[in-house]
């Protein structure tokens, strides 16, 4: 079945809080070379007039659609997978409201796609948003089981004079900031995980995806800059504990490593935080350590979706 | 031992007698085993030979396409292959012969352990004296009495003729009255005509006869009629593998039922066009049940029980018959016959053709079936042959069962079948010393006879047609109430016309189906049916008929579109005689451009007629076709045109789209976006926008679209490019840039001079577009103030620019209210309705199937 020629992508943006990011992003995504996109915002924890206010901007072209509550990043993404897919996806590309894609990103991006058919998964050089000269946030994500399924990105904090070359290269995972999926990918393990809420499901589906064969790969001249929110180099309630929940869930799934050997992997992450805490708001150390306390505990009783206590925690201030 | 069940107590000396009765009982458990070890043996080797027999196939298929100019010449591959088959063919010679040899001695010894007994027991010497067989009808006999020699018999044969006239009665009904109870049966043979010496009438008759006692009703179709199914037909019973059941109208349930020739019946392509199929042996029923999906069953052959009955004493019985007809390859119990000189009065009756030369003396000629019982009850030994198509599947013959009815003693040359119908005690002989053994074993043996009485019993109990007819009717019945499941799981198909899938039209309409349905299949322009008539036969499904243009704007003579004009109704017509159903869209009143419109409208009102149901774009369709055909009004079902939301991309820009196409912000921006087509209005739009450049100098106007071919195109091209403020496009635009065009007008219009629906219009909306339209066809019913302006071409060409120059005058919210519209049928919706129509149709279809 087809209805136009050509492979169809579609572009799935998911608002959370803030449609001023969203807005841009698809007006970044409008003046891509790449013409058959079809862009789909997904408007996670409706409420508010985000909905209205998107709508208004981006006219009727751009379909909006709406979740009840904040479904994390896996789930709000899915509502707008099963939208692409029903309407005969060939590629998903799932994109981070915060942020900016070149002209050329998606050609660059589907180029690696038609000639690599074997891979599933093609990602973007994500740069540092507005950082001049560009620093690369992510060039590729690379999994060390043994350690305790540490993830760690590559090239990040790096000049992009320092980018690994021109031709793409792969990876274990690409991060789901910005990610072109192939619907083959999606119809052998499924959509995105949704266990974790927030954090590491892009790996897990990658690594699903690995096992029948599904390569990431990484286009490092296609590029994406990523204006993140927070700058103040302080962690989120959010981030703390769903990072650390999640790091703990994805090495159960994964690995046969005990709790202990996955707790000893994730050492250098809380210590590293907490030393920044320590230094840049100690009142909010002991709320950091209650949420690592939780975030282990939790994953250890292997516990997933949304905690709804951590909505209400107030983040660290300066 | 003794076996007083079959009346057997001889005399003997009590403990030499005992021990040799011993001795044959271990040696008959013994010979039993081989027998069985040979049938599997046997049934081992057919399989090998199928292998290299469709390896060979494989291979001559593949050498046709590799070297088809060289056909002639013998390829050493061929060659190997030939070898091959050969050595199996030794092989299983030396394995016969091993096997057959051993078997032989151990007959051999149960032959003279028991002529010790009986000249202990003073009974006479096996093989009786033969007389002439005594009179038990004062019927004129078939054959006159012939002078007798010492290994020749000669029987007086008396016709039935009673039963022979019930079968004549059977034969000559025609066809059946209407009725609702699903039992009017036709069985397909190969003639009705008795005397051609064909055994599959009788066995359809003596089954028939025995159906008509449960209520059914049954007629019989020779060749030449198979196709021609009688009217309110319910069953149809094939009973050759020829018989093409593709040819056979969907309405009626299909059953074949395989007597022989199982592997060709497995090859034929189209079984699995059946919706029943019966197997008289258990291997062909495994053998089947590998090749074909749906329900089978178990139906050996069986006898005519009025017919063959014993009505002689066991006295009279003399001599050993065969009445194993040979059409030309020489069948095994003449190999074996010949292969020694008969000791024993032989007659063999039926047809002998090539016969051997050692043979000839003992052949009597054919012999009527209604005479076959006088001599069955006068026959001692009545010799059966499984033929090469039967041998490996245990297709017992009728010959078994009838002889046996009349208690003869049967000897056959395969195991294989013949426990699975409780005679697995029968006599069986691979070679000339068993075939001689066994005869001479039994000739006049009272102990023969017995096994004979007590096989009777069995056959008329168990075998007889009434038994099998109730075993029909259960098979029937279960298929009814099943409803054939495995039909409906199966994926039904879609088949379609014209083969326009450039269009996404089509894909949009039939985005709902793909769960239950396979890839439509396209019917191409040069009407070739193959396809869909194939499907139809196998799968439930639908034809959806489109854009009937092509149907005879492909003829270029009035000949030749009436050739396709027949033909593609016919098609219709078996497609729906084959149990499928059929969707018509009208997508306009007649094609635009037509060569012959009083045929196009004799055509449409044939399909009108013809079709499951019409599928229209708006309610007006019935009214605006009414004037050239009528649609039956139970039929229509209306459905929208679908929207191109999320088919076309939209995501340039109005900005954008209008810097790519040299166009200014300020500009106001007319669209004509479509084919370009003498109905469509195109010189009357560039005689408005002329008018209105010249007033409106930023008034621009995108001339978009393929061009058909038509006489006053040069022009109208030249006159496009003759007004700057025309920019045209004459080709068709790739799928990503439609979004240009859109985006880039203000306004889309359409002066369409006649139109019953238009994709445009869906389009134009599908962008938030508002649009100056003319009130022709659906547009009229689409359009309105809230998306836009319409005039009317009767009030005059101004009218066309009045509404123009208004268009600057549609505001945003017009656009919204379009693209409310087109979100009102977005595809996916309208292919869900859709799917609800082709259920509908395919429903319709199942049920003419049945009808």
């Amino acid at each position: 079945m087809f209805l136009t020629k050509g492979p169809r992508v579609f572009a799935i943006v998911l608002n959370f809080r803030h449609p001023g990011d969203t807005i841009r992003c698809i007006a970044s995504l409008r003046r891509s070379a790449e013409r058959a996109v079809f862009p789909v915002v997904v408007n996670n924890e409706s409420g508010g007039d985000d909905a209205d206010r998107l709508k208004h901007a981006l006219g009727p072209a751009v379909p909006v659609l709406e979740t009840s509550t904040n479904l994390g990043y896996a789930a709000g993404n899915n509502v707008g997978i099963r939208h692409a897919l029903e309407r005969d996806a060939d590629y998903v590309w799932i994109l981070n409201p915060d942020t900016e894609v070149e002209p050329v990103t998606l050609q660059l991006m589907m180029a690696t796609m038609e000639t690599r058919p074997d891979a599933g998964t093609v990602g973007s050089l994500n740069l540092v948003g507005g950082s001049s000269p560009s620093v690369i946030q992510f060039a590729g994500g690379h999994i060390d089981w043994d350690a305790g399924a540490v993830t760690t990105s590559i090239g990040q904090g790096q000049p992009l004079t320092s980018r690994p070359g021109r031709d793409p290269y792969e990876v274990d995972y690409v991060a789901g900031t910005s990610m072109l999926v192939r619907r083959g990918v999606f119809d052998d393990v499924g959509l995105i995980p949704e266990q974790y809420f927030l954090y590491f499901e892009e790996a897990d589906l990658q690594v699903r995806a690995a096992r029948k064969s599904w390569k990431s790969v990484m286009n490092p001249l296609a590029r994406v800059h990523h204006h993140q929110r927070s700058k103040d180099h302080l962690p989120t309630p959010f981030y703390v504990y769903y990072y650390v929940r999640g790091r703990m869930l994805f090495g159960k799934e994964f690995t046969s490593l005990g709790d202990e050997r996955l707790e000893a992997g994730l050492e250098s992450f809380v210590d590293g935080w907490r030393t920044r805490v320590t230094n840049r708001a100690p009142d909010w150390l002991d709320t950091y350590d209650q949420l690592v306390a939780w975030a282990i505990a939790d994953g250890r009783a292997g516990t997933i979706g949304p905690r709804s206590d951590i909505d209400a925690i107030a983040g660290p201030v300066r | 031992m003794s076996t007083p069940s079959r009346g057997y107590e001889p005399e003997r000396d009590a403990v030499e007698g005992t021990d040799l009765e011993d001795q044959v009982f271990s040696l008959g458990r013994e010979l039993a085993a081989e027998r069985k070890r040979l049938g599997e043996v046997e049934q081992a080797l057919a399989r090998q030979r199928r292998i290299v027999a469709n390896e060979r196939k494989r291979y001559e298929a593949a050498l046709a396409k590799v070297k088809p100019a060289k056909s002639a010449v013998t390829p050493k591959e061929l060659a190997r292959a030939e070898k091959r088959v050969a050595r199996l063919e030794r092989k299983l010679a030396s394995v016969y012969a091993s096997r057959t040899w051993r078997a032989g001695r151990i007959a051999w010894h149960i032959y003279h352990a028991r002529r010790a007994l009986s000249r202990r027991s003073g009974q006479a010497a096996i093989g009786a004296e033969p007389v002439n067989g005594p009179s038990v009808d004062p019927a004129e006999p078939d054959a006159a009495a012939q002078r007798q020699t010492a290994d020749t018999v000669d029987y007086v044969l008396v016709e039935n003729h009673i039963v022979r006239e019930k079968y004549e009665a059977a034969l000559a009904r025609a066809g059946f009255a209407p009725t609702d109870d699903g039992h009017n049966v036709a069985i397909a043979v190969h003639t009705t005509d008795m005397s051609e010496g064909r055994g599959d009438v009788f066995t359809a008759v003596g089954l028939g006869r025995q159906l008509e006692t449960l209520g059914y009703r049954v007629v019989y179709l020779p060749r030449d009629r198979w196709y021609d199914v009688p009217e309110h037909t319910d069953l149809y019973v094939a009973m050759l593998e020829t018989v093409d059941p593709l040819r056979l109208p969907g309405r009626v349930t299909k059953v074949a039922w395989i007597r022989n020739q199982t592997d060709a019946w497995i090859e034929q392509a189209s079984l699995h066009v059946y919706d029943l199929v019966l197997c008289s042996s258990r291997p062909s029923l495994e053998a089947v049940e590998g090749a074909y999906p749906g329900p089978t069953g178990l139906l050996p052959l069986g006898v005519d029980t009025e017919l063959f009955a014993r009505t002689g004493r066991p006295e009279d019985r003399h001599g050993v018959v065969s009445t194993v007809n040979q059409w030309g390859r020489e069948r095994e119990v003449h190999i074996n016959l010949r292969s020694q000189v008969p000791d024993f009065p032989l007659a063999l009756f039926g047809e002998h053709r090539g016969v051997a030369p050692e043979l000839e003396r003992y052949c009597r000629g054919p012999v009527s079936f209604f005479a076959l019982p006088s001599l069955y009850n006068h026959a001692a030994i009545v010799l059966d042959d499984f033929n090469h198509t039967t041998a490996a599947y245990g297709n017992v013959n009728s010959r078994v069962f009838e002889a046996a009815a009349c208690g003869a003693v049967v000897m056959t040359n395969r195991p294989t079948g013949l426990d699975d119908l409780d005679l697995g005690d029968l006599p069986v002989y691979w070679t000339s010393t068993d075939l001689f053994g066994l005869i001479h074993r039994d000739l006049g043996s009272p102990e023969a006879l017995a096994a004979a009485a007590v096989r009777r019993r069995t056959v008329m109990e168990r075998h007889d047609y009434a038994v099998r007819a109730v075993a029909f009717d259960g098979f029937v019945r279960r298929l009814s109430e099943s409803n054939y499941t495995a039909r409906e799981s199966e994926r039904a198909v879609i088949a379609y016309f014209p083969d326009y899938r450039v269009n996404p039209y089509l894909e949009m309409m039939w985005s709902g189906l793909r769960r239950q349905y396979d890839e439509p299949i396209a019917v191409a322009n040069s009407l070739d049916f193959t396809a869909p008539l194939r499907s139809a036969g196998t799968h439930p499904g639908v034809f959806h008929i489109n854009w009937t243009a092509p149907i005879l704007g492909g003829g270029t003579t009035a000949h030749a579109r009436l050739v396709r004009y027949r033909r593609f109704l016919e098609a219709l017509d078996q497609m729906h005689g084959l149990g499928m159903g059929s969707i018509w869209t009208i997508h306009n009143v007649i094609p635009h451009e037509c060569a012959d419109p009083v045929l196009e409208a004799q055509l449409r009102q044939e399909l009108a007629d013809r079709v499951d149901l019409v599928h229209v774009m708006c309610e007006r369709t019935v009214a605006e076709c009414a004037s050239r055909f009528e649609i039956p009004a139970s039929k229509v079902r209306v459905l929208a045109h679908p929207s191109y939301i999320d088919v076309y991309p939209n995501l340039v820009d109005r900005q954008t789209a209008r810097y790519e196409l040299g166009l200014g912000a300020d500009d106001y921006v007319y669209l004509h976006f479509g084919q370009i087509r003498p109905y469509k209005g195109v010189d009357r739009l560039l005689d408005a926008f002329d008018r209105l450049s010249r007033q409106r100098p930023r008034a621009k106007l995108l001339l978009v679209g393929s061009s058909g071919r038509f006489e006053s195109l040069p022009e109208l091209m030249q006159r496009a490019r003759a007004n700057p403020n025309v920019i045209s496009v004459f080709n068709a635009v790739p799928d990503a840039d439609v979004q240009l065009y859109l985006n880039a007008a203000d306004v889309a219009v359409f002066p369409y001079l006649s139109a019953l629906n238009s994709g445009a219009l869906q389009l134009a909306y599908s962008f938030a577009k508002p649009v100056v339209a003319s009130e022709v066809g659906c547009m009229s019913e689409q359009v309105d103030e809230q998306t836009g302006i319409t005039f009317r071409w009767e009030d005059g060409r101004q009218s066309l620019l009045n509404a123009m120059l208004a268009a600057p005058d549609l505001g945003p919210e017009h656009g919204r209210a379009a693209y409310d519209r087109a979100a009102a049928n977005h595809y996916l919706d309208i292919g869900r309705d859709f799917n609800r129509l082709v259920e509908e149709a395919t429903e319709a279809g199942s049920h003419r199937r049945l009808r």
